[in-house]
């Protein structure tokens, strides 16, 4: 089902076959209970009520033409994967919302991933659990199993979240050593619980909002961005502050692409 | 020379009508209300109780079935025009951000008068929904009265609002200014003395007070607040102030208790003597 993801901006909506920007929300809710029980429907609900915050990097989301759609079926995550290897082999920017992680693995899977081209993999993470050849960076991380920890290639970048939020130059130089275009995966639990103010975030540490914004446009600024997904929503309850940073989330993206970057 | 001031003077104004994301500011006044009877006064950040021995009256002029914004503005601007005539440093309570403008008017109409606005919104648009007096056009209905602004904490707007800043030359402090440092205190300086502060709870993060219809990532925090507006007391003579857009909810106290908290500061930072 096509959505109105407009921030406010009539004029910023596209249509499949026109669109730049591509947001695939996968909705594991009826469409006419926008909010009510899907985290991905309640950030596409909310992104109606945000305006342009890009006061700090002066850019608007105008520009952008941005098609939006809640992907349903038996299983939206796969399917609002495949779509966004549709909308990449368009020329089109993806962005998946996803319920949790699910989505960011399948996006790694054959045959989809051919669909992505040669990606370098940045995932942005409370958790460290990973398996991943092609995942180059992993930040954000606060919480592993000693197995899972020793389970990560050793060519793997692992920034935590305290390191990220006082070394950004570590992020930069980890990210200046992957030539390929990035596929960047923020999950949303690698906020601090405060500022996440979900129920599924309950790690202590973790990032603040301006941390994380720093970091997209950090990777926004470097090699290119082939997609983005944002996943860990499920508990993202209609109306709520959550809610809204998740919107903000995505309006910084269309920030940043309407300012040229990222492409 | 700032202007005598005896007493203290709450507003009640429960008005709303024009909120969008989500509903509930009618019910902020009745909440902060009952939580400064609640309160532990003792306010850590001036050294004493500010409610101790100040002679104050709480005025309630209206109720939350009123639902005509000029009405509530003319009956809010009435009360708050009186206690200032009374010597009394009105401190109104919303309530949408819309209940600014009586209060603001009835400042305005005694003299030369700057606004201080801390906000995550701008709320400067000419109409949202068909609505000039919405809440998200409060700031531009103020201007309209020919006062000047600084907006502190701003972290939302649309384009419209970004150009009409660039056009009026106005002043805009991002939230994230304001949680980097304090050089931006001096912007005070192109103000006049006489200084309407309004508060709208969406100024600070979320993480402090999820409670308000439209809450906003990245905002200040509370001892950025404290720091500023001891500044700003210090530095002019604010005659009247607003707290609005509370939405207390159920399972969240620190909303309300900061609400309020805010409320005994100011009392404090105005009588300080």
């Amino acid at each position: 089902m096509t959505l109105t993801i407009d921030f406010g901006y009539s004029d910023t909506t596209a249509s499949w076959n026109d669109a730049y920007l591509a947001l695939l929300f996968a909705a594991t809710a009826d469409a006419s209970e926008i909010g009510k029980a899907s985290g991905p429907l309640a950030i596409a609900d909310a992104s109606r009520f945000v305006e342009l915050f890009e006061c700090q990097i002066g850019l608007s989301p105008l520009g952008v033409g941005t098609y939006a759609e809640a992907v349903g079926g038996e299983d939206p995550s796969a399917k609002a994967v495949e779509r966004a290897a549709e909308a990449r082999a368009r020329g089109m920017f993806p962005v998946v919302i996803g319920d949790d992680r699910r989505v960011t693995d399948l996006g790694c899977r054959d045959p989809l991933v051919a669909l992505w081209g040669k990606v370098g993999r940045i995932e942005v993470d409370e958790a460290a659990i990973l398996s991943r050849s092609n995942t180059a960076i992993l930040a954000g991380v606060r919480a592993a199993t000693a197995n899972a920890f020793q389970a990560i290639p050793g060519n793997v970048t692992i920034l935590t979240a305290s390191a990220l939020a006082q070394h950004k130059e570590f992020f930069k130089e980890a990210l200046s050593r992957i030539t390929d275009p990035v596929h960047l995966s923020i999950d949303f639990d690698v906020l601090a619980p405060a500022v996440a103010q979900t129920s599924r975030s309950l790690e202590p540490g973790g990032l603040a909002w301006y941390d994380l914004m720093d970091l997209i446009e950090i990777v926004f600024d470097g090699p290119g961005v082939a997609a983005v997904d944002l996943v860990g929503t499920a508990h993202v309850g209609p109306r709520t502050p959550a809610a809204l940073l998740g919107s903000q989330v995505l309006l910084r993206v269309a920030g940043l692409l309407a300012a040229g970057l990222g492409g | 020379m700032p202007s005598p001031v005896t007493n203290l003077g709450i507003v009640s104004l429960p008005f709303e009508v024009s909120t969008s994301f989500r509903k509930g500011t009618v019910h902020g006044p009745e909440a902060i209300l009952n939580e400064l009877d609640r309160l532990e006064t003792f306010e850590f950040a001036l050294g004493r109780d500010p409610f101790r021995g100040l002679p104050r009256t709480i005025v309630k002029p209206h109720g939350p079935e009123l639902v005509d914004a000029r009405i509530q503005q003319a009956v809010a601007g009435r009360v708050v025009g009186e206690l200032i005539d009374g010597k009394g440093f009105p401190i109104s309570l919303g309530g949408e951000h819309t209940i600014s403008l009586g209060p603001i008017r009835a400042a305005r109409a005694r003299g030369e008068l700057g606004i201080v606005q801390l906000d995550a919104h701008a709320d400067l648009r000419d109409s949202y929904e068909g609505n000039p007096l919405s809440h998200a056009c409060v700031m531009r209905r103020a201007l309209d009265m020919d006062c000047t602004h600084l907006g502190v904490g701003i972290r939302s707007m649309s384009e419209d609002e970004a150009r009409f800043i660039q056009e009026r030359n106005l002043h805009i402090v991002g939230a994230r200014q304001v949680i980097d440092g304090t050089d931006w205190y001096s912007l005070l300086d192109a103000l006049p003395p006489r200084i309407y502060l309004t508060v709208d709870v969406d100024f600070f993060d979320p993480a402090d007070v999820p409670a308000t219809g439209t809450p906003e990532p990245g905002g200040p925090s509370w001892d950025q607040a404290v720091a500023f507006l001891a500044h700003l007391f210090d530095a002019k003579d604010v005659v009247a102030a607003d707290v609005v857009e509370l939405m207390p909810c159920k399972d969240d106290d620190a909303s309300v208790r900061l609400a309020a908290r805010l409320v005994g500061l100011l009392v404090g930072l105005k009588f300080q003597d």
